[in-house]
């Protein structure tokens, strides 16, 4: 099976799941990333998959990465829909796609390298003693690297950065 | 026994049949004292004239007709075999226009086909099929379960027919929902609003009533029970025993004026259910207001030790606070089932937070009709918990309906029922904001869209977005939802926000269902025999349905429901006795082994074990619920169930005569059992269609498609159901030279008998396995579904199956 088949095959599965969505828009309702920022609505993002709209369009969208991945659409949907889970693995197939922003690539390669999404830096050290915080432990990065090579991210990150580069 | 046969050409039209070969085959093939006799329009005048000569001529026991399709046929005759007192058993029909002259061109192959199918009729006409009358009296009253609008009309209408009607009602009031609502659309006006009977008529042009001045109760037909419940049902069609318990009210019906003083002394305070718990009302109480039906009733559980206050200062004698529960056994024909619906708990979608702490002012919109009705307990304000008038209200729609998630059906009356609150409200509150959020509006009947252009013109906004929660400070509401309109968040802060809930089956829908041995389907409402036009019919045909305990509905749809269910009960009774309509099932009790399989496949609870209470009497079968499919009799390992005109034996006999060729014929010989109803005219439907593309030239390119696709050597013969075909028929039939059988059943879920083509369906399938296993190709055997609209599926698997015999060669004995 070769890719593209591959990740045709995920899309009319995503297609699949979707079909009983009625756009009633109460995923969007409850998004609180809709609530701040009108650009990400997951209900547009569930009309795109109905309407098939299998262009590049859907996994270009900068604007599903916005997504917190809170799960507050899949809890509320009447027809049980699970769009937190859509919205993820769209995010999936655009990474396979080579569509992530450079960001996200760039975010995921600091927790790759440092084990955390932010270096742990004087100042919030300093903060911690004030606050009397225990020291925080350094990351497993063995454990870290092994699940960005077991579940592909390693491997898709450096696709992404040969291509833009 | 002597038996005729009667050839018709249909007016010299089927050019393609041999006719002389056909009547000198029959000569050879049948008994000394028969007779084949030939007309070429049999259906004309003359040509009935001719037949009822003959037949008074020669006296034939049975009678065999070749020609048009019997479908047709039985009632072209069905005057003259009254005249000469036959019944339509002891014509066996040989289809040969639909089923051959109009499908085969080919003069000789038509006539091998005509033989075949002459023959088979010919040889079921041997079997004796004589019917012996039957027939049950039936108890002229009715028993109606459910006082609401459909109950209401129902009872009237019959009512009005002379029927004597036991209406039993297990709220203390009538008008069921609709007693609640206040105002109904699309009039504008009371939902309680009815007919008027017993003393003007029921039909006097414009004259309808109040409840309180229906003089509904005081109809002489009508028996009102109030607080009232069905515990035990026995019987069927015609004689139903009807245990009706009723609970006391303590206040005497016929004496009571509804002076309220019994109330006024009375010193509790209770929740008023009426009200939802709105308000309080005390343990003595008019449960509604507005009808005069309804009398004061005493809630004694909730009365304080010893008290006798209300009894004491009633003026007019009607407390009786000994009174006890009382228990009826009524007998009626038939009964109605208007035990309606009740709203979906709220509190199951819990991102309403209907009930919790700060939420109070979350209702449903029964509520709301409390709140805004001028009877209610805020004499018709909106007003807060605490009292103060809303100043804004939130309506939101499908509140537990169309979802996976809690109920997949559609209320059908929730746009309109928030849209007339919101007319209510702004038409008397000008200054009050209303909004509506909906996923769809559904404004589907007469003047519904008017209705809600009405809303729009008052200026109520409506917000296309399904909230996905609602959240309290304490003092205000904030619903939040998309308006998908403009792609944009809304937060709508509010005083007051009303749920239009899913409607669900009224509590004690399925236990009744089952004492009445009908079906609910998986929505939970009682399931109507057909969607389409048998609606508030069931399987059982003493018991009807009606209003909301079908589906939900608005009361117009309601109350042409109970009409319906009425007319539908009145024309059975009217007939006054019951006749044995279908040929039913017969048991032979001394080859019974009481193994019981067939009490079980039964889909109309008509067979009973009743040993225990009749030795030497095994299994029962009631004459008045069986309909005769078979599907007992085809189940029964010991054959002790046969059907009358389709016994096995029977079926057997025609299909020897339908395979008369069977060793000579080259070719792979089809026989197909057609279930009689919609399977047999799909096959008619074939024919007919053929003969009008080959007639009326208004599609060239199709002229000849029909006849190309459908296979000759077909010989079918119709059986009451598919469920009636036993694996042994189907084996034997293989024994006895066919090369190939097709079931042709119904579809599944339209069977006019339940589960009989499902069962055949199964039986099929299991007899593959079983031929596959003796090195029987099991392709030659299909189960196939069609109805007349669908008669192509049929020509498609004959012809598929031809085909794939004809590589299979004759099967091999």
């Amino acid at each position: 099976m070769t890719e593209s088949t591959e990740l045709l095959e995920k899309f009319e599965e995503l297609l699949e799941v979707t079909k009983l969505c009625y756009q009633c828009g109460t995923c969007a309702g409850g998004c609180p990333v809709f609530r701040q920022y009108p650009n990400f609505n997951p209900r547009r993002v569930m009309e795109k998959l109905l309407m098939k709209d299998f262009s590049e369009q859907i996994f270009d969208d900068q604007q599903i990465w916005y997504c917190s991945m809170c799960y507050t659409c899949s809890v509320r949907c009447p027809q049980g829909i699970d769009v937190g889970h859509v919205i993820t693995e769209i995010k999936n197939l655009a990474v396979q796609m080579k569509n992530a922003p450079p960001g996200i690539v760039a975010e995921l390669e600091t927790i790759m390298e440092t084990g955390v999404t932010a270096a742990i830096s004087k100042g919030i050290m300093k903060r911690r003693e004030q606050l009397e915080l225990p020291e925080l432990p350094p990351p497993n990065l063995d454990e870290i690297q092994k699940i960005f090579e077991v579940t592909g991210a390693e491997k898709y990150i450096k696709q992404i950065k040969e291509e833009t580069s | 026994m002597k038996i005729g046969t009667f050839l018709c050409n249909c007016g010299g039209s089927l050019k393609n049949i041999d006719w002389e070969e056909l009547q000198n085959f029959m000569k050879e093939k049948t008994g000394e004292g028969d007779f084949c006799v030939y007309h070429e329009n049999l259906c004309s005048p003359e040509g009935k004239a001719w037949f009822l000569e003959t037949v008074n001529k020669e006296k034939p026991d049975s009678i065999v007709f070749g020609g048009c399709t019997p479908k047709t046929a039985g009632y072209l005759f069905e005057d003259t075999l009254k005249e000469l007192n036959m019944s339509p058993f002891q014509v066996v029909g040989a289809n040969l226009r639909e089923h051959i002259g109009w499908i085969t061109p080919d003069k000789e192959l038509a006539t091998r086909d005509a033989k075949a199918s002459l023959l088979g009729a010919y040889n079921k006409a041997t079997f004796d099929s004589t019917v012996e009358p039957h027939e049950i009296k039936m108890s002229q009253e009715a028993v109606i379960i459910g006082a609401g609008p459909a109950g209401i009309q129902a009872a009237q209408d019959l009512a009005e027919k002379g029927h004597t009607v036991h209406l039993i009602e297990r709220n203390p009031y009538i008008g069921g929902n609709a007693a609640k609502l206040g105002t109904f659309f699309p009039s504008d006006d009371c939902a309680t609003c009815m007919p008027s009977v017993g003393i003007k008529g029921i039909h006097q042009q414009g004259i309808r009533r109040c409840h309180y001045r229906s003089a509904f109760d005081l109809h002489p037909k009508i028996n009102l029970y109030i607080k009232s419940e069905v515990t035990n049902v026995i019987g069927a069609v015609g004689n139903y025993s009807i245990t009706v318990v009723t609970k006391p009210t303590y206040v005497k019906m016929d004496r009571c004026v509804n002076c309220g003083l019994c109330a006024d002394v009375c010193p509790t305070d209770k929740p008023d259910e009426i009200n939802l718990g709105l308000v309080s009302r005390k343990a003595a109480y008019l449960p509604v207001p507005t009808s005069s039906t309804t009398k004061y009733i005493i809630n004694r559980d909730e009365c304080p030790e010893g008290c006798t206050e209300c009894s004491k200062i009633c003026p007019v004698d009607a407390i009786d606070l000994d009174m006890k529960e009382v228990t009826r056994e009524i007998k009626a024909g038939g009964v109605i089932l208007a035990t309606g619906f009740e709203e979906y708990d709220p509190k199951i979608v819990e991102e309403y937070h209907y009930g919790a702490p700060g939420y109070e002012n979350v209702v449903t919109q029964s509520e709301l009709a409390r709140l805004i009705d001028v009877y209610g307990p805020t004499l018709g304000k909106p007003l807060r918990k605490e009292g103060s008038l809303a100043k804004s209200i939130v309506i939101i729609n499908c509140v537990g309906s169309r979802s996976q998630k809690y109920n997949i059906w559609c209320s059908n009356i929730c746009c309109m029922i928030g849209i007339k609150h919101a007319i209510k409200i702004k038409e008397s509150f000008p200054e009050i904001d209303v909004t509506c959020c909906y996923i769809d509006i559904r404004a589907v009947g007469a003047n519904y869209e008017e209705f809600y252009n009405k809303a729009r013109d008052l200026g109520i906004k409506f917000i296309r977005g399904r909230p996905a929660e609602i959240e309290s400070d304490g003092e205000y509401l904030y619903v939040y939802t998309e308006d998908a309109q403009a792609d944009e968040m809304r937060t709508l802060k509010t005083d007051l926000v009303a749920l239009s809930m899913s409607m669900v089956p009224s509590p004690g829908a399925k236990e009744l269902a089952e004492k009445l041995k009908i079906d609910i389907d998986e929505t939970g409402y009682f399931k109507s025999l057909y969607s389409k036009f048998k609606t508030t019919e069931t399987k059982q045909a003493g018991v009807f349905v009606a209003g909301t305990a079908i589906s939900p509905a608005d009361i117009p749809t309601t109350k042409l429901r109970g009409g319906f269910a009425a007319s539908h009960l009145d024309m059975l009774l009217s007939q006054g006795t019951l006749e044995k309509r279908f040929p039913i099932a017969e048991i032979d009790n001394d080859k019974c082994t009481l193994c019981e399989i067939c009490i079980s496949v039964c889909p109309f609870g008509a067979i009973e074990a009743v040993e225990a209470a009749n030795p030497g009497l095994k299994v029962q079968i009631s004459p008045t619920v069986c309909v005769g499919c078979g599907q007992c009799a085809s189940s029964c390992p010991v054959s002790a169930i046969t059907i009358d005109y389709y016994t096995e034996d029977q079926i057997l006999k025609q299909v020897e005569g339908l395979l008369y060729d069977a060793k000579d014929n080259p070719e792979p010989l089809i026989v197909t059992f057609a279930c009689w109803e919609c399977a047999y005219s799909a096959i008619d439907g074939l024919g007919m269609s053929a003969n009008y593309r080959k007639t009326t030239h208004y599609t060239e390119q199709f002229k000849e498609q029909v006849t190309e696709d459908f296979p000759h050597n077909l010989r079918i013969l119709p059986v009451q159901c598919t469920g009636n075909v036993s694996a042994r028929l189907i084996q034997k039939t293989f024994a006895m030279g066919a090369d190939g059988i097709i079931i042709l059943g119904c579809f599944e879920d339209k069977c006019h008998y339940e589960t009989g083509s499902k069962a055949s369906s199964i039986r099929v399938k299991i007899l593959k396995a079983m031929l596959e296993y003796a090195g029987i190709d099991p392709d030659r055997l299909e189960k196939e579904t069609a109805y007349f609209m669908t008669s192509d599926r049929f020509a498609r698997t004959a012809r598929q199956m031809y085909n794939k015999l004809k590589e299979l060669g004759k099967l091999e004995r």
